[in-house]
């Protein structure tokens, strides 16, 4: 069943996504690699760990390690609560979160309208990213899962700054 | 997709068969060894014979034909010695141990790729015309009534064990590694074991002559065979059908609870009810579970036999393993867990413990060495201990060896008692073999142990009487994933403390505080009864944000203790103690190294599980070597030469309104009270200056005059203000030997006031982080004199050169 509805989706050159908002800015990840969107939910934090680590949750009686994606894009984190999108992480076999300022509409986008990053983004953006969508009011940045693992993370060497 | 399906079930198949024949050889392994003790035991024959014969039945239907090969040869063999064709001889048992690791390997290779190897098929051939030939050859010997043990050839064994081992290069690696290694020297075997193995047989060749060196190896090889599967943990669990029967129940229950909850209103009536029957299920539930991972740990004993005479060939001893309360259980996570420090001690004993035949004899013992594997429940923990009756560990050549390692100073050796000196063993880097074997001895040894074991939150203990044995006694709790904790709070974040580490919690109110936390340089410490604790407040180490306001109310300290380290955490409050359910963090963030988990508490709130032995190690606390004498800082490494923990008759003096730091307070000073020849009352007007220099003239000698708080201008100014008839102040000095470049000499020490001559004990202290070591006297501590502090006391040989 959901081999055929993903295949109908390609054949038609289309993907769903799930817009988030961080900041001012959207973002989409392919639905089909979110596993679980987590209502308001506030992480608790871990100290001495990387200052993205936005901390731990309990989900499904394991402990998810959390991404703070306001931190990644080099914002401060928000006293208010956001979200957290549940994540495979596909090379241990885990999942992870990410915590986002706000969950919004699952849209359905041309993968024409899928431009590749510029050249001239900085690092982060350019480790972090995945393309991003042309759209009427603007631009949605495409994020990969896979290049959000904490694991990736903390081998990027990009990221590694230890909570002062 | 017939096709498919067909497939499948061979393959499950097949993994059913793997598993029973390796129990089934698990089984032989068992018997083979105790049929060596007791030859005449029908049953162990049959038995064996059984397992054997299974294997070729099953593999014949499966068409693993190099597997039923093998298995015929030797069904054929053990035929004979079922039917007293043959004599059970150490060479048969060797025959046969081949056997069941050439069974074992092809088993292995099945398992690892689904087929058995045709390519080596011709190696199984050495295997099988050594079996025969034992056959042939037994049944000879036992016609002639000739001596089976001494008619044997070396020459057959060299390459059969080759043979059991050579595997196809998809093997894994571990087992390539020994086929490989036999080719050029014994050191390659040792490469791919961990710490606890390695160097299984790397100096079996320099400590044995040449003729034995064949021998040598193919023991070896065995040796390193077993432990690379006792070290290989066991995917799969047997559960009793009637415990997986009782779950489905309980599971059943719980889900029959649930749809009532779920159709609660929050004025439903019986919700209290309903909770507490969620509560009563839930425990029951977790019971049954806890059951289920239970094992005996008799799973584990059942791999020592072979070991342990395997070792005790290599070793040239005699040694009977025995067992008791094989039915004790334990959880499998745990089992696991002591797999390794077991295996360790095991081999401890029997190269370290057991003399050789020909010391035991001039000893009176049995020639036969005997190490018991006991286990048993004592106070809702597993005791599993293993005990040898072998020499015994001598505490004076421990201390040597731990004096010649720097471990310990000749002084403190000195004074320990017995069971502190035995406590020397668990150090990192300590081995009290004479010569370094091929087994053990190599100092990678007890601290592996004992750091295995607290792991798991289990303790390590040691007891030894020189000449009777020794008995190395592991406690480990009965389960691992449910602990009890407490819960505390620090920087408005919850953590979890386990309890076993728990050793004390004291409450300081601020005012308390005050005066009872001391600072050596940057550490602070607390005066516990007879020891300076080092102090940790967790939400400084951990960067938290300080609770404003929380000041004033004080504080807990919680007195920790592990893996040797022990401290006191400062956490601002505490909560109830609960018991938590340990759920392991990710990889990236076990990393940080502080916390060993998470749990969800009662209030469900994520709280982090503090690694209390990595916290402290983190902090900078030194593990204690030595248990009693445990004053420790932040220095890694030991104090110089000072005395740690020497007891000394001490000076306490008074300086003057110079302590450390701002305080008002005056600092007590010390001085060791062999440096003191006198305690001198100087009028004022004796004391004369000399290039702005205080001098003494003393016993027709000129002493320079210390007065580092600065008393004489003080004194000086007291006469001149003083009326002129009253009596004259005078200079309290302490006449000192000072030790110094060009001998000793004597100097004079200007102090307000002498308090007590009394015994103390000097404390280690990090000389970064303040001049002077310190010393307990009295209970408080006081900094002792800069100039005698490296030497604690003089040197008894220098004194007499001044007298």
């Amino acid at each position: 069943m959901k081999d055929a509805q993903i295949a109908v989706a390609e054949e038609k050159n289309t993907i769903s996504i799930c817009s988030l908002r961080v900041g001012d800015a959207l973002f989409g990840i392919d639905t089909r690699q979110i596993r679980e969107a987590l209502g308001k939910t506030t992480p608790q934090q871990v100290p001495l760990a990387p200052k993205y680590i936005a901390g731990v949750v309990p989900y499904r009686g394991d402990v998810l390690t959390t991404v703070s994606l306001r931190v990644l894009l080099g914002l401060e984190p928000l006293a208010e609560t956001g979200c957290i999108l549940v994540l495979d992480d596909k090379e241990d076999n885990q999942h992870f979160g990410v915590l986002v300022d706000g969950v919004g509409k699952v849209l359905t986008m041309d993968l024409n309208a899928l431009e590749e990053n510029p050249r001239r983004l900085d690092p982060r953006s350019m480790e972090l990213f995945d393309g991003a969508f042309r759209m009427d009011f603007g631009l949605m940045v495409r994020l990969n899962p896979q290049r959000l693992r904490p694991s990736r993370l903390a081998a990027s060497g990009i990221f590694a700054t230890r909570k002062q | 997709m017939r096709d498919q399906s067909d497939k499948k079930e061979v393959n499950e198949l097949t993994r059913e068969f793997i598993a029973e024949s390796m129990a089934g050889l698990e089984r032989m392994e068992l018997c083979l060894t105790e049929l060596e003790m007791r030859p005449d035991e029908e049953e162990l024959v049959s038995e064996i014979f059984r397992a054997v014969h299974t294997i070729k039945g099953t593999t014949g239907f499966l068409g693993f034909g190099r597997l039923e090969k093998l298995a015929h040869s030797g069904e054929s063999l053990l035929g004979a010695l079922r039917d007293k064709k043959l004599k059970v001889s150490s060479d048969l048992i060797n025959g046969l141990l081949k056997l069941l690791d050439g069974l074992r390997a092809i088993l292995q290779l099945i398992e690892a790729t689904g087929m058995e190897g045709e390519r080596a098929e011709d190696h199984d051939s050495d295997l099988i015309a050594h079996l025969e030939e034992l056959k042939i050859r037994g049944m000879q010997s036992l016609q002639s009534r000739k001596s089976p043990v001494q008619e044997q050839k070396l020459k057959p064994q060299d390459s059969a064990p080759r043979q059991a081992l050579v595997v196809s290069p998809t093997e894994n690696s571990l087992l390539t590694n020994y086929s490989s290694g036999d080719s050029s020297s014994g050191k390659d075997w040792a490469i791919t074991i961990d710490g606890i193995t390695t160097g299984e047989c790397a100096s079996a060749e320099n400590s044995t002559s040449q003729q034995q060196k064949k021998q040598q190896r193919t023991d070896g090889t065995a040796a390193t065979g077993v432990s690379s599967e006792l070290l290989r943990p066991d995917p799969s669990l047997r559960i009793d059908v009637e415990v997986l029967n009782q779950l489905m129940n309980q599971v059943g229950e719980l889900v029959l609870t649930r749809n009532q909850i779920l159709r609660c209103t929050p004025d439903t009536k019986n919700f209290h009810e309903l909770a507490g029957r969620l509560d009563s299920v839930t425990a029951e539930l977790r019971q049954s579970v806890m059951q289920a991972r239970m094992q005996p740990v008799g799973h584990l004993f059942s791999k020592f036999p072979r070991m342990v005479r395997d070792l005790g060939i290599t070793c040239g001893r005699r040694v009977r393993i025995v067992f008791d309360g094989q039915e004790t259980r334990l959880d499998k996570s745990l089992l696991e867990a002591v797999r390794d420090p077991l295996t360790h001690a095991v081999r401890n004993a029997v190269d370290h413990g057991i003399e050789p035949p020909s010391e035991r004899v001039k000893a009176g013992k049995p020639v036969e060495g005997v190490v018991c594997l006991r286990a048993y429940h004592q106070s809702g923990s597993v005791v599993i201990e293993v005990i040898d009756d072998g020499a015994g560990i001598s505490t004076e050549r421990v201390l040597e060896k731990a004096m010649e390692r720097g471990l310990v100073t000749p002084r403190a050796a000195a004074t320990m008692s017995q069971r502190e000196a035995l406590q020397l063993i668990f150090v990192a880097g300590f081995s009290t073999a004479k010569i370094v074997t091929n087994v053990s001895g190599r100092g990678v040894g007890m601290d592996v142990v004992r750091s295995n074991v607290e792991k798991v939150g289990g303790r390590v203990e040691l007891e030894s009487r020189v000449g009777s044995g020794t008995t190395v006694r592991m406690r480990v709790p009965l389960t691992l994933a449910i602990i009890p904790a407490l819960v505390v709070r620090s920087g408005g974040q919850s953590f979890a403390l386990p309890q076993n580490a728990l050793t004390e919690l004291i409450y300081l109110s601020q005012r308390e505080a005050e005066t009872a936390v001391e600072q050596i340089g940057t550490t602070e410490v607390y005066r516990l009864r007879e020891h300076l604790l080092p102090l940790i407040w967790l939400d400084r180490l951990l960067n938290l944000e300080h609770e404003v306001g929380k000041q004033e109310d004080g504080f807990y300290i919680a007195v920790l203790e592990a893996e040797g380290r022990r401290y006191g955490l400062v956490v601002d409050d505490l909560k109830a103690p609960e018991e938590i359910v340990v759920k392991p963090l990710s990889p990236d963030l076990r990393e940080i190294g502080v916390f060993s988990g998470a749990t969800v508490l009662g209030d469900g709130v994520l709280a982090l599980i503090l690694d209390v032995a990595a916290t402290g190690a983190r902090a900078g606390v030194r593990p204690i070597a030595v248990e009693e004498i445990n004053i420790t800082s932040a220095d890694p490494e030991p104090a110089e030469s000072a005395p740690v923990g020497m007891e000394d008759s001490l000076v306490i003096y008074e300086l003057g309104k110079r302590g450390l730091g701002e305080s008002a307070n005056s600092e007590r000073m010390a001085m060791p009270l062999s440096a003191v020849e006198r305690i001198e009352s100087v009028p004022l007007r004796n004391i004369e200056y000399a290039e702005g220099r205080a001098m003494l003239q003393y016993c027709g000698e000129l002493l320079a005059l210390e007065d580092e708080g600065e008393l004489l201008p003080e004194l000086h100014a007291a006469n001149r203000s003083a009326a002129p008839d009253a009596p004259q102040k005078a200079a309290t000095v302490l006449i000192c030997l000072r030790p110094g470049a060009r001998g000793v000499r004597r100097m004079g020490i200007v102090v307000r006031r002498v308090l007590d001559v009394s015994a103390g004990t000097l404390l280690a202290a990090d000389s970064a982080e303040c001049d002077g070591q310190l010393a307990m006297v009295n209970q408080r501590v006081s900094t002792v004199h800069s100039e005698f502090t490296q030497r604690g006391g003089l040197p008894v040989s220098t004194m007499q050169e001044v007298a």
